[in-house]
């Protein structure tokens, strides 16, 4: 019978047998890892199971070989694992070397074969070629077929345990041969594992995942040659442990998944703390300031992590999801790209690391000074994290990259010490490497950051002397006096501008009074010609009439001057209509809509002021409940403190803008009245510097002034002034609109040479 | 709202490398020895609730494995430890010799408050050993800890698990002692003396 038969093999073969599972490396242990791993996707090896020999294999048939690898996806692997090893134990050893058979083992119908399967069990045909999807389909996608199939397993298994025939076997095995205790082990896990039945709900639940190195069995695969090492350990630590290469492998997939872990803690920082400030809820909580600060390049060193581990795939070949392990473990470089990794990472993690305790002070000083929404914000960040790590508050995630660094160090000792000796020079030399590498950074590190002497911590008062924490307040209070200042710079900004747009405003009428005062000189003008000619007409009547011809020529010469006169300044009106028009719709309207806004940030201003006392109880007694003024007044000044320098420049580009535009619309019109030459003698005039104002200046000569003293003031304007050229250039301003002013406020009509040149006095 | 009362208590773990500070956090916290592979790494922070006179906290502790040779690196670590608890081998004399470093090291980098009452616990680790193994005997230990100001010391198995929860409950109990003392007293400094005062002026608009 096939029990005498195994028990007769292992007494026989006892030592061969031992001797096999060396060669085979760890298979044992793969069986008895393989119990506690219920839930894990296992890619069907079959053809690693150096055990599945049978008699049947003596005479192998391609379609034999065939079928088995069909039905075996139709089975969870294990149990067919389990079943087939059973039966097939007594393998003659010479097989053992001849991979043909290992390949394709006939599993299942040589099971059929032997333990006479009951025919109700229907073959379910299944002609996909063999994949490693098949197996995760397999709970889903099995139908009552597969179900039928998987109860008539379960019946026979049941029947097998009835009779006790294996266990029995087992039990004068073991107490024949007295061998080791992991094949005892795993032989009574095995035998565990035929009862219970696969737990289908669970599976059904587990997300499934075909990456392999999720799975312990990558790193524990007995085929993989890495695994497939002497079990002679290189360190005396862990000798006895477990062999080697298993080791390596754990070691290397703890540097994975801690890798794994540690870059998805530190998105939590980004995707939740971070992307929470841009809900309105928590706008201005912090100042942009602030929000650098206490985040700095985190952002960066997530993405190198991430980098990382994608090299790391890269490296053991994962193409997608595929499970495609062209290379094997021991002849992963790792050591290089932990050498590369850490050169890459050297001056992200320095920077990070240099200011962290600006980043912790801040946070503390936030903490103080940003009001209660500041609590409320690191409450519900730590409550979205909760759900997705076991490490949910700010500062504990803000740590991580520093704690990080120094793991390495230890992963990298213990990959040294399991790296196997077969995996070759080059690879053990480049993790030692590495480390020296890492040591040494570490060590930079370490010496760079300030260390805190002793005297200094056991002062009393270190609080206040804490100098990172000076800094960091000092820093608070020149972003204070900054904000303070930009304040005051809005407030001059702004009624400069008011200014402005009041003296445009009032210069327009003046412009159209001109043309209308001037018709009507030449109206006055037409009516004294008139007159004139009526008195010469009644003086010439007494005297004779041979000159009426002469008069009547006079006459029709000051209606023809009259004419195109007064044509010539309807013209002119019309001209000088547009262009008040479009003062009024590119200045006027322009510097309104503009004042609109800056009437809205002076209400916050105002609002802000409103608030301060209670902001000054607050931080004179921060335990009391701290009321709504409090956080208005904190969101308002980190609003105004983003906001108002950037407002500034943006009303300072304006006023250089709607200032040119004035003045292109004012020469416009000046040329419609005075000729293009004209004006051009005159600024040729002032560049030059031969230009005096003399006594009967005109609105042409002061314009031509005023455009150079325009261009002056704005390319003063157009470089980055320093806060104590604001009042210089407010003064420019000042004048600017003066002159602006004068223009248009003082016209002095009757001197002008403009009207002694049109009326050809 | 008022400053929100926290109930996280965070927990540093140091001592030598190789006493078993992962191994006694994970026990602690997962109640699992793994004799096969130990974790090098472990995790970062452990974080467990307990209830402790009706009060739900949740501890956070903090293992410092690898990170004893830089120093300077570990004042993030330290600061705001609610309690430190010290970890020495009972096998390995030099662990033990370490404790008042270890202890004199966390209080220069942690500035803390009160250094003389911040709450230590000292725990010696690996007593499943044989006594013929054991170096450090009991009786030395504890004169040892009454010495560095009467310090609370226990005798634990990360393997066998043994006192284990009784030192971590002396342990959660100190923090919470020293986080409500930290509150109470908690002194709000004027290092932010703030001139507000010359913001202070009329709008000139």
């Amino acid at each position: 019978e096939e029990e005498e038969d195994i028990t007769s093999y292992y007494a026989n073969h006892n030592e061969r047998f031992n001797s096999h599972f060396d060669d085979s490396g760890s298979s044992s242990s793969e069986f008895s890892e393989s119990e506690d791993e219920e839930d894990l996707v296992i890619p069907p090896r079959m053809e690693s199971n150096p055990q599945i020999h049978t008699q049947v294999t003596k005479s192998p048939t391609t379609t034999v070989s065939r079928s088995g690898s069909q039905i075996r996806f139709q089975l969870p692997p294990k149990r067919s694992n389990t079943t087939t090893r059973k039966v097939n134990i007594p393998t003659p050893t010479t097989l053992f070397s001849n991979p043909q058979y290992v390949i394709h083992p006939p599993a299942y119908s040589s099971l059929t074969a032997n333990e006479k399967k009951p025919s109700a069990v229907p073959v379910v045909p299944v002609n996909k070629p063999a994949n490693p999807y098949a197996n995760s389909l397999w709970y889903n996608a099995r139908g009552s077929f597969g179900n039928q199939a998987i109860d008539a397993i379960q019946e026979r298994v049941q029947q097998q345990r009835q009779t006790g025939s294996r266990k029995r076997a087992i039990e004068e095995y073991v107490s024949q041969s007295g061998s080791s205790t992991q094949v005892d082990e795993a032989e009574d896990d095995d035998d565990d594992s035929l009862f219970v039945p696969p737990q289908r709900d669970e599976s059904l639940a587990f997300k499934k995942v075909d990456s392999p190195i999720l799975s312990k069995h990558f790193f524990t695969d007995p085929s993989k040659a890495w695994n497939v090492v002497d079990s002679a350990c290189a360190s005396p630590k862990y000798k006895g442990l477990s062999p080697t290469g298993e080791q390596f492998g754990k070691a290397f997939k703890e540097l994975f998944d801690t890798e794994l872990k540690y870059s998805s803690d530190l998105n939590l920082i980004e995707s939740v703390y971070r992307a929470l400030f841009k809900s309105r809820k928590y706008r201005n909580v912090v100042s942009t300031n602030e929000e650098k600060i206490i985040f700095s390049n985190i952002a960066s060193i997530t993405e190198l992590s991430l980098l990382f581990l994608k090299q790391i795939r890269r490296l053991l070949r994962f193409e997608g999801d595929i499970f495609n392990p062209v290379v094997s473990l021991s002849e992963v470089d790792i050591g290089q790209l932990l050498l590369e990794y850490f050169n890459r990472i050297k001056g992200t993690y320095a920077s990070y690391f240099q200011t962290h305790e600006a980043r912790i002070a801040t946070l503390e000083k936030c903490q103080r000074l940003n009001g209660p929404k500041y609590e409320k914000w690191l409450a519900d960040g730590a409550y979205l994290c909760k759900a997705q790590s076991d490490c949910w508050d700010l500062e504990s995630l803000l740590v991580k990259p520093i704690q990080r660094v120094s793991k390495y160090l230890l992963l990298l000792n213990v990959l040294i010490d399991s790296v196997s000796d077969a995996a070759g020079s080059q690879i053990k030399d480049n993790l030692v490497n590495a480390r020296t590498h890492l040591e040494r950074w570490l060590d930079e590190l370490n010496s760079s950051q300030r260390p805190r002497s002793a005297d200094e911590s056991c002062d009393d008062s270190k609080l206040a002397d804490d100098p990172v924490k000076k800094q960091v307040y000092e820093q608070h209070y020149d972003t204070h006096q900054a904000h303070i200042h930009s304040i005051d710079e809005f407030k001059a900004k702004y009624s400069k501008l008011q200014q402005f747009a009041r003296s445009v405003e009032e210069s327009m009428p003046p412009m159209l009074k001109f043309i209308r005062y001037q018709r009507h000189y030449a109206e006055t003008w037409h009516r004294f010609m008139q007159y004139q000619e009526e008195e010469d007409n009644d003086c010439e009547e007494e005297g004779g009439g041979d000159e009426g011809e002469e008069e009547a020529g006079n006459r029709h010469y000051i209606h023809s001057v009259y004419n195109s006169y007064t044509e010539k300044l309807s013209t002119q009106e019309t001209q000088t209509k547009l262009a008040i028009n479009s003062i009024h719709e590119r200045i006027i309207k322009a510097t309104s809509l503009t004042l609109e806004t800056c009437e809205s940030v002076r209400h916050h201003i105002k609002s802000q002021t409103n608030s301060k006392p209670a902001y000054l109880a607050y931080l004179a007694n921060p335990t009391k409940t701290p009321s709504r003024a409090v956080q208005e007044y904190i969101t308002i000044q980190n609003q105004l403190q983003d906001e108002l320098p950037k407002l500034n420049k943006l009303l300072e580009h304006f006023c250089h803008y709607i200032s040119l535009d004035y003045a292109k619309i004012i020469s416009e019109w000046l040329s419609t009245l005075a000729g293009d030459k004209q004006i051009a003698k005159y600024l040729d005039l002032v560049k030059s510097g031969e230009f005096t104002r003399g006594d009967n200046f005109d609105i042409i000569e002061i314009y031509s002034a005023m455009k150079i003293q325009t261009k002056e003031a704005l390319r003063d304007l157009c470089v980055d002034l320093s806060a104590s050229d604001i009042f210089v250039r407010s003064n420019q301003y000042a004048q600017l609109s003066g002159d602006v002013k004068g223009v248009k406020g003082e016209v002095r009509i009757s001197s002008s040479r403009v009207v002694r040149r049109l009326f050809g006095v | 709202m008022a400053i929100k009362k926290k109930t996280l208590l965070k927990v540093i773990i140091l001592g030598d490398s190789g006493v078993g500070k992962t191994s006694l956090m994970q026990q602690f916290v997962n109640g699992k020895f793994s004799h096969q592979y130990k974790a090098t790494i472990g995790a970062d922070f452990l974080t467990k609730e307990l209830t402790i006179d009706d009060k739900t906290v949740t501890m956070q502790i903090w293992d410092t494995a690898g990170q004893e040779r830089f120093q300077s690196l570990g004042v993030a670590f330290y600061r705001g430890a609610d309690c430190c608890v010290l970890v020495y081998d009972v096998t390995n004399q030099k662990s033990f010799d370490n404790i008042s470093s270890w202890k004199d090291e966390f209080l220069i980098q942690a500035n803390v408050k009160d250094p003389e009452n911040f709450p230590f616990v000292i725990i010696g680790n690996k007593v499943d050993v044989d006594e013929s193994k054991k170096i450090v005997t009991q009786k030395k230990a504890q004169q040892y800890a009454v010495n560095l100001g009467n310090l609370p010391i226990f005798q634990t198995s990360a393997k066998e698990a043994i006192n284990i929860d009784q030192a971590f409950d002396v342990i959660a109990r100190n923090a919470l002692q020293q986080e409500e003392n930290e509150e109470f007293n908690g002194d709000f400094d004027d290092a932010i003396n703030i001139n507000l005062e010359s913001e202070n002026q009329g709008c000139a608009c």
